[in-house]
């Protein structure tokens, strides 16, 4: 098991969360950051030029800028508190940017260490690369995008604490959670103050079968999740804080959820509710003959029924069961 | 046709979310249920009806989901409908008119076709089933051609409901639903989507279900391997037998590149005299908001792959009516085909399982119901290798079956539950499930109740019934009329939580009650109890 490969890779995201962890609006920057890539060196960058550019500019270029950024009680700022109100805001701003790993396609670390990516801690043993069909993203696109339009709004935060985990298909499940308000209270008084903002939020993922278990760090108030997974397996998850000095604590845990099949099985033991023996005669018109193992021995009939299977679904494409309802 | 090679189980499954809004004198989502009742249900009576009459030896399975039921036996939507189908045939009357001389003369046969079939829908409708379509499948049931199941309570998709109280809410209350429609118990359900995971099965068992309907991969990914492929049901671990979809008839009809739909003699569904029609002529049959829409009547047939909508042939119904002629006869024999090899394979008859939307016959495949009245003719008088049975019937025959775990599946685009939980509607199940947990609580804490609280509690478990519609999070992934299914989804999960919350503090208004009581008027059986 990866275990130490996993660990390794928790420290050093952790490393990383405490450099921006201490910002609180996280669903904010969640909602607004942009989609591309960003790395560390590039945001520097872009904050310099700003900043010169806020330098050069005359005292109504500040006051256009002021009020495009919603600057509160702009016009009766001088030029020079202009300055300073616009540099905050791009300060504050860029942040931002470089916690937005997750919506690229590939995550890259705002650390500068590119060869220890959150991505690699999902590549352990209990997790597979991303299935090739899976879609770019690892989490969602915000869903709020709904709120306000149509109906009556739904509150954003669920009284209760709970993580629930739902596989999406065989290669993916798909997660949310909520902390009820006491039970964020409860977890401040016994850890402290900051024990949110300071500590690394987990998804903790056990394997039933070997009792294996890895930590994927995700942003705490994304609230949702999407994680690759292995098909026909049984899986139970936990929502947890690693503190800085290196404590476990379990928020909420997940009943466990199995993953759906996605292969035939060829699991040897049938049971039948009194069905006469006709089997034989399947393999014979289905099976191909393999020479050196005979139909009987082991390997003979898991091929056989591979084989079957293989005839049964050869060609069969995904086939759409809707043509268009609803009109 | 006492030793067939093997036989076809063909199974319509036919379904709408409960839209039904009292609140406007006219709803645009309401033309589902109209266009579904005109288009589809009545003429597959009347071909059931000239079946009978005929003695042809048919059998057709059948799933009637609760809310379908509910909205046929509706006096507000009956009423409605009947509206619609009046104001339609006195359209097409005058289309014959309009269409008897010069350039639109070519369209005259096809308007002839709409008002010789809409005068019979209409006779059907008033004099036959005295607007009560309900009891027009039933009468089927009862002479034993037709076999009706059941499905979820909402239509809710089982594999993303939470809590086991609520997987079982949704199939007793439809369990009760069947029992006052068809005056029996129901044998087989027809699962939201085909969806299943594993457990689903213990509630079908409780509540004495028999057997339901899965797809494909569902039945192959199993464990252990089933014998016989899809060509025979098997046991789930809690004994319901399943019936898994046949791929080869599957595509047929329903792919778009080889399914017969597609023949270019059909009829274009795209091309409405709604918008062709001159505006003046045309305003009275459209909505109050004046809005150019489909009104069901169409000219032209598909013509061919690509063709630009505007450069669409005339309709020719009597060429049409031959396609489904062929189509029907190609159907058969590929069944034929297959059941005689399967059957070589087995040396024991195998079962092509058969299932598709309902509304697909008629609606969208207009010639859809002829196609079903050609095959169970074609099949009763042509042929003996092949012969259509329903699940009940074939269980009767076959009491010993496999026994396999199926794997959770649906018959969604990708097999499993990608539809119903993707990024555009992955948001409404912290909601549901949180409402379920509620209303096992409410269901927990009052045991007992009566007056304005039972109605209250009632109208909640009908609230969170309704939000659980799987059509809701369906329509938010085809992104077709999205606002709508996410006003439906907060509406009811809005009310809900103001019932809950007013009973929990035993302050219920009842104005409010009233107005929920209205409007979401389903399943006035209910006992919300079956949540405790």
């Amino acid at each position: 098991m990866g275990d130490a490969r996993c660990r390794k890779a928790e420290l050093t995201v952790f490393a990383e969360n405490r450099i921006y962890g201490y910002i609180s609006d996280r669903e904010r920057f969640y909602n607004q950051a942009p989609r591309g890539k960003q790395n560390g060196v590039n945001s520097v960058k872009r904050k310099k030029a700003m900043k010169k550019k806020i330098d050069t500019m005359t005292k109504a270029e500040l006051y256009e800028e002021a009020q495009r950024r919603n600057i509160a009680g702009r016009s009766k700022m001088t030029k020079a508190a202009l300055i300073k109100a616009l540099s905050d805001l791009s300060r504050e701003e860029h942040p931002t940017s470089t916690r937005m790993v997750h919506k690229s396609d590939k995550p890259v670390s705002p650390t500068a260490e590119p060869e220890v990516k959150p991505a690699e801690v999902s590549s352990t043993a209990v997790l597979p690369p991303p299935h090739p069909k899976a879609p770019q993203y690892l989490t969602p696109p915000p869903t709020e995008v709904y709120r306000g339009e149509e109906g009556p709004p739904l509150p954003d935060r669920l009284p209760v604490t709970v993580l629930q985990a739902m596989p999406r298909d065989p290669h993916w499940i798909f997660l949310y959670w909520d902390i009820a308000d006491e039970d964020r209270k409860k977890i401040r008084t016994e850890h402290g103050q900051w024990v949110f903002e300071r500590s690394l939020s987990v998804l903790r993922i056990r394997e039933q079968e070997n009792g294996e278990h890895c930590d994927i760090p995700i942003l705490l108030d994304a609230k949702n999740w999407y994680l690759p997974v292995h098909p026909d397996r049984v899986y139970q998850f936990e929502l947890g804080l690693m503190t800085p000095d290196g404590r476990y604590i379990s928020v909420a845990a997940s009943e466990p959820v199995r993953t759906p099949a996605a292969e035939p099985s060829f699991l040897e033991e049938e049971e039948w509710l009194a069905m006469e023996e006709r089997y034989r005669e399947l393999l014979d018109i289905y099976g191909e003959f393999v020479p050196g193992s005979l139909p009987g021995s082991p390997r003979g009939e898991q091929h056989f029924k591979r084989e079957a299977a293989r005839m049964i679904w050869s060609g069969l494409a995904p086939i759409s069961s809707r043509s268009g309802r609803p009109r | 046709m006492a030793h067939p090679r093997g036989y076809l189980c063909l199974v319509l499954h036919a379904h709408l979310p409960f839209v039904r809004h009292p609140e406007h004198p006219e709803f645009l989502e309401e033309d589902w249920l109209f266009e579904a009742m005109i288009e589809t249900y009545l003429p597959l009576l009347a071909v059931y009806e000239r079946l009978v009459n005929d003695n042809v030896n048919f059998r057709i399975t059948m799933s009637l989901t609760p809310p379908l039921c509910e909205m046929l036996v509706d006096p507000l939507l009956q009423e409605r409908a009947e509206r619609r189908l009046e104001s339609l045939l006195e359209l097409a009357e005058k289309e014959v008119h309009r269409t008897s001389r010069g350039d639109m003369r070519k369209f005259h046969d096809a308007a002839c076709m709409y008002e010789r079939k809409l005068t019979l829908a209409m006779d059907l409708f008033q004099n036959r089933y005295h607007r009560n379509l309900v009891a027009g499948f039933r009468a089927f049931q009862d002479h034993g051609v037709l076999e009706i199941i059941t499905c979820g309570a909402t239509h809710g998709f089982m594999p993303l409901i939470k809590t086991e109280n609520a997987k079982r809410a949704q199939i007793q209350i439809a369990k009760t639903n069947y029992e006052k429609h068809f005056g029996r118990l129901p044998r087989g359900i027809w699962l939201a989507e085909c969806g299943y995971a594993p457990g689903v099965d213990r509630h079908l068992a409780d509540q004495g279900v028999r057997f339901f309907f899965m797809d494909a991969h569902g039945l192959l990914y199993g464990k252990p391997y089933p014998r016989y492929g899809v060509f025979a049901p098997v046991y789930t671990p809690n004994r319901v037998a399943a019936f898994a979809r046949d791929i080869q008839s599957s595509r047929q009809v329903w792919s778009r590149e080889e399914g017969y739909p597609g023949d270019f003699d059909y009829r274009e569904f795209y091309r409405d005299i709604g918008y062709d029609a001159p505006y003046d002529y045309i305003r009275p049959y459209l909505h109050s908001d004046g809005v150019r829409r489909n009104v069901g009547l169409k000219y032209h047939r598909i013509t061919g792959a690509g063709i630009d909508l505007g450069k669409k042939e005339p309709y020719l119904p009597d060429i049409a009516l031959e396609r489904a002629a062929t189509h029907a006869g190609n159907f058969m024999f590929n069944r034929q085909h297959q059941c005689r090899h399967l059957f070589g394979v087995f040396k024991r008859p195998p079962i092509l399982v058969a299932p598709y939307d309902a509304e697909l016959f008629g609606h969208w495949w207009y010639e859809g119901p002829d196609f079903i009245e050609f095959l169970c003719r074609k099949i009763h008088f042509d042929q003996s290798d092949i012969k259509m049975i329903t699940p009940s019937e074939y269980l009767e025959k076959n009491k010993s079956l496999q026994v396999i775990e199926p794997t959770a599946s649906s018959w969604g685009d990708k097999g499993y539950n990608e539809v119903w939980l993707n990024a555009s509607n992955d948001w409404i199940y912290r909601h549901l499930h949180l409402a379920e947990s509620r209303m096992i609580e409410l269901a927990q804490r009052f045991p007992v109740s009566d007056g304005i609280l039972r109605r209250a509690l009632n109208q909640a478990a009908r609230e969170l019934l309704l939000a659980q519609s799987s059509d809701w999070a369906f329509i938010m992934t085809t992104g077709t009329v999205v606002s709508y299914a996410v006003r439906r989804t907060r509406e009811h999960i809005h009310r809900f939580t103001r019932l809950y919350e007013q009973a929990m503090a035993r302050t219920i208004e009842e104005s409010l009650l009233n107005d929920y009581e209205s409007k979401d008027s389903i399943f006035q059986e209910i006992d919300y109890t079956v949540y405790a």
